[in-house]
């Protein structure tokens, strides 16, 4: 597994310096990171040719202590599979992700324990992510668990504390119900109070309200904004939705067949987007306004299939704005505002 | 801690309220009560156990005891006149040794399925779960397990190491995992990949624990069932092991009886009152368990069952 | 203008082990001829139970069990089934929720259209493959892609392909469950595009039932929003947006984020929807509401015309600018199920 060559911070995007300074406390770099799917296992293990899947394929970007970031995309734009690897779930195939100091590849035992208590996750689904079978004291009892945490009396004590603190009150009743009696919102909230349990810095939520009724998400996401900023944590949301994006996060990277296209605050990404595909993205958001007029899209609605060897951009074929340097070279990002970085050939 | 109230109502779709929620022993009771047959297996299989029991208070006689009256060998008698099913024809009573024969049986049975679920579900989640070469090296050996006839083998066994019960279930454990390790692993195979799996992974799980907390009581229903069908299936081995000649002559099982029917040339004079009550009671219990698995099967997959 | 489809008090139930459960209770609902019509509503508000009501192709367990419902003079409720089977398909087709996993994996696209047009509208094989070609045309479908089986086209693909199934028979009603909410946005785009253009086109009329506000937005011209088996408010997309007579109705655009423009914060409405199997007594929407008094806790408030096309189901519906003013109160929402 080879590093990139020269791997430089030069002309890495940083993403999230909520001062706006360049130097920020950085608590993830992740550098040249790539992710490869072998289609077609050869005898020799070894990748060749039109043998792979690229799931992710060569992103860097840094996530400033505290702040948000969300990482959006269309499906199969590479964003769950990179969530999974901020989390060692998933190890990089190139490239490596630093968390405080650390690499995560060369975590193993008691050091990735360790890091398991500082960086959690919300997951999509949370009728899937807690066992159908624990009732919700014994799902939050259960990182306490593993790690060691607390005794008996005050490991429920602990349960309770983290109940009243996503808003489900009574406590008590929660505690000894089963997954399926309560509502989605509900439930999603015990799967934040479950990733809370071990006070983690680091939270990564995967699409964490688009299985829930919308007058519902509302309610989660206020509440994971507060306890994002009252617990300092640092939040990497991965969506499909601008608009949530623009609600929750302060950073917005927006991702497309497993490259970044453009990484910067998020106001300045959405109102002021540079790469053509964001501009895509927007131009087709729906809105909930019916006196707005969307604008016309260019764009073909088909999305090619990230196999083999990359070739120059990713979004060459759709791109209004394609020129033949884009079939060649793979765009590298460039500054287009303050800390504000795109990967397009009409930038630089 | 106050009493527990139920929360408030969720926002379920209609018919998912009940799904993954532990078996009540309430369900189980009103399944087995629906289900007649699996009912009737039930009571087949605690009229054995109370049998084999109960054994040397019901068998009038000890079973190996040829039995004398004054200086007459009570030999080949047709039920009656004290013996309900007759003597063999060596004088023991037959429904002694019936009684007693229940012993054998349900013993091996029991411990030979216990055996079967703990191999196969062990090894189906340590397969399943890992993949890689505990994978390869386990679903090798059950491919081995299942070249082997199972019959030969047992008595192949039996032979090397000596005629007894305990030989016969070693055989059929070594032997018969291999079912339900296969179905276990392909159920392992679907919950590794569940949410939940994913997210005990993320809390920092250990392979082990996962492998014990979360897919062990998901995978315990269908080796329970597979376990079920074993007991049949260690039932019938272990008649036929001793009907052929290899097995446990310490003990009087039924398949001891049917053997021992066979060489006495029974069924040419017609002596149907040995041979027939152990066959019959062999029959009975293979399919008493074959009746408790099928509802149970309805119990785990409800869309079985007839609305 | 006599309305196409016209819906008088509805009520289908459910049998459920624990009770009847009333999933559309008192729906009337008309269907104007070449409109799209929004039916917007959240999981468990019997949105999707209504549509199969009006194509009757309810699940065992449920029942129509009240009002009629009119289409070119007969009233749907009260047909026999073969006399439904002829209706279905040829004047009324639905596109059910993820139809786009319904088509059958075996057989390639275009033997599915023929299917349906030789079986079901007796065309004959010539005719039905012209059809079929003018069919892929219509729902923006390459003519190559019925030569491909189901899986080897995408999700959009694959929705066109079952939205072209469904007005093979060129029906004048079609419903849509959920017709765009798996793909992706500039999949849903183009789709939503192409719907509109149908009903331009063909005069075909669309009852469009989603979750999502936003597509009903785009979408529609007229709407109606529903909750626990209940309709609670009907009137233009842009009236209703601009000035909701319904507080379900404010607090869902309260709560629903808005890319173009944002709002600081989203109010979410506390609390969960009711129960159906024993709803409470009077307003469905009065555990949850804001400005519930004790009237809307006794009294089911009946849908009623405030203006011409403006429907809406509240008994404080005449107070509705001031409480608009009020529904942008965070505090106000928070207001615990009772």
């Amino acid at each position: 597994m080879t590093g990139r060559a020269g791997a430089t911070a030069a002309g890495t995007p940083a993403a999230g310096h909520a001062g706006g300074s360049s130097a920020g406390a950085a608590l993830v770099e992740v550098d040249g990171l790539r992710k490869y799917f072998p289609l077609r296992r050869s005898v020799w293990g070894r990748r060749s040719g039109d043998d792979y899947l690229r799931g992710v394929d060569g992103v860097s970007f840094t996530i400033a202590r505290g702040s948000s970031l969300g990482i959006a995309g269309e499906s199969g734009c590479g964003k769950t599979t990179l969530a999974r690897m901020l989390l060692r779930l998933l190890t990089p195939t190139e490239g490596r992700i630093v968390f405080d100091g650390i690499n995560l590849n060369a975590l193993a035992g008691p050091a990735l324990l360790a890091f398991r208590r500082r960086a959690q996750m919300m997951f999509q689904n949370p009728y899937e992510a807690i066992n159908p079978r624990f009732t919700i004291g014994r799902a939050l009892g259960e990182p306490l668990v593993i790690h060691g945490i607390g005794t008996g009396d005050d490991r429920m004590e602990r349960v309770l504390a983290a109940l009243d603190q996503v808003h489900l009150s009574p406590a008590e009743t929660f505690v000894d119900a089963f997954p399926h009696q309560l509502s989605g919102g509900q439930l999603q909230r015990v799967g934040l109070a479950r990733a809370l349990m071990v006070d983690p810095v680091f939270l990564v939520a995967d699409e964490p309200v688009s299985m829930l009724d919308v007058s519902v998400r509302a309610g989660v996401l206020n509440l994971m904004k507060e306890i994002a900023r009252s617990r300092h944590l640092t939040t990497v949301y991965i969506s499909h939705d601008l608009a949530l994006v623009r609600y929750v996060c302060e950073t917005a990277m927006i991702m497309y067949l497993g490259t970044a296209c453009e990484i910067g605050p998020t106001t300045e990404v959405l109102t002021n987007a540079k790469h053509p595909y964001t501009q895509l993205l927007l131009a087709a958001a729906p809105v909930p306004d019916p006196t707005y007029a969307a604008p016309e899209i260019a764009a073909t609605e088909q999305v090619p299939t990230p196999i083999g060897p990359a070739a120059g951009c990713a979004f060459r074929d759709r791109c209004p704005h394609a020129m033949p340097v884009c079939t060649t070279v793979i765009p590298r990002p460039v500054a287009v505002g303050p800390n504000h970085y795109a990967a397009c050939h009409l930038y630089g | 801690m106050g009493a527990v109230s139920r929360p408030r109502p969720s926002l379920l779709p209609a018919g998912s309220a009940g799904r993954g929620r532990p078996a009540r022993w309430g369900a189980l009771w009103a399944v087995l009560q629906h289900d007649r047959f699996a009912f009737a297996g039930i009571c087949i299989y605690a009229c054995f156990l109370l049998v084999a029991l109960l054994a040397p208070w019901l068998a009038p006689y000890d079973p190996q005891q040829t039995i004398l009256r004054g200086d007459e060998l009570m030999a080949a008698r047709p039920p009656g006149g004290g013996f309900l099913l007759g003597t063999t024809n060596v004088g023991r009573d037959i429904f002694s040794q019936l009684v007693f024969g229940a012993r054998p049986a349900l013993t091996v049975g029991f411990v030979a399925a216990f055996f079967v679920v703990l191999i196969g579900t062990v090894a189906g989640i340590v397969a399943g779960y890992s993949g890689g070469w505990p994978d390869t090296v386990l679903m090798r050996l059950a491919d081995v397990a299942f070249g082997i006839p199972f019959l030969p083998f047992v008595i192949v066994l039996v032979a090397f190491l000596g005629a007894s019960l305990w030989n016969i279930v070693l055989a059929m454990a070594l032997l018969l995992w291999k079912d339900t390790a296969r179905v276990v692993r392909a159920q392992v195979l679907t919950l590794r990949e569940r949410g939940f799996v994913e997210s005990a992974r993320v809390l920092g799980a250990s392979p082990a624990r996962i492998m014990v907390v979360h897919i062990a009581p998901n995978v315990l229903p269908i080796a329970l069932l597979y376990g079920s069908l074993a007991i049949g299936w260690a039932i019938l081995t272990e008649a036929a092991v001793s009907f052929l000649g290899f097995g446990d002559s310490a003990q009087i099982s039924w398949g001891f009886m049917l053997q021992d029917a066979y060489i006495s040339q029974a069924l040419s004079v017609g002596a149907y009152n040995w041979f027939v009550p152990p066959g019959v009671c062999i029959m009975l219990l293979v399919m008493a368990g074959y009746f408790i698995s099928r509802g149970y099967e309805e119990l785990l997959f409800p869309r079985l069952r007839r609305q | 203008m006599t309305p196409l489809l016209a819906l008088e008090d509805l009520r289908v139930e459910y049998s459920t082990r624990r009770g009847v459960r009333r999933a559309v209770d008192g729906v009337t609902l008309d269907v104007l001829p070449g409109e799209i019509l929004g039916l917007v509503g959240e999981s468990g508000c019997g949105k999707t139970t209504l549509g199969r009501a009006i194509i009757r192709v309810l699940p065992r367990n449920a029942r129509i069990t009240g009002g009629r419902m009119w289409f070119e003079g007969t009233d749907l409720a009260a047909l026999s089934e073969p006399a439904m089977r002829a209706i279905r398909w040829r004047k009324i087709a639905m596109v059910p929720q993820a139809s786009m996993d319904s088509l059958d994996p075996v057989y390639r696209l275009g033997d599915q259209f023929l299917e349906v047009l030789v079986v079901s509208g007796g065309l004959g094989r010539s005719a039905a493959r012209e059809r079929a070609l003018d069919l892929c045309d219509l729902v923006g479908l390459d003519r190559r892609r019925l030569q491909s089986f189901p899986h080897e086209l995408s999700g959009g693909m694959r929705q066109r392909a079952a939205i072209a199934m469904a007005l093979a028979l060129r029906p004048p009603l079609l419903l849509a469950d959920e017709p765009v909410t798996a793909l992706d946005v500039v999949v849903q785009h183009h789709i939503l595009r192409r719907l509109r253009a149908l009903t331009a086109e063909l005069g075909v009329s669309v009852v469009l039932i989603t979750h999502d506000i936003s597509v009903i937005a785009q979408t529609c011209a007229r709407m109606a929003v529903m909750y626990a088996g209940m309709i609670v408010e009907v009137g233009s997309t842009i009236d209703v947006f601009a000035a909701p007579r319904h507080p379900y109705t404010m607090g869902l655009e309260n709560s629903f984020p808005n890319l173009v423009r944002p709002q600081d914060t989203l109010i979410p409405i506390e609390g969960s929807p009711p129960d159906l199997i024993a709803p409470p007594p009077g307003c469905r929407f009065a555990p949850r509401c804001p400005f519930a008094v004790d009237r809307c806790t006794t009294e089911v408030p009946a849908l009623r015309e405030l203006a011409p096309g403006r429907w809406a189901a509240c008994h404080r519906a005449n107070e509705a600018a001031e409480l608009r003013v009020q529904s942008k109160d965070a505090r106000r929402w928070q207001v615990a199920a009772r």
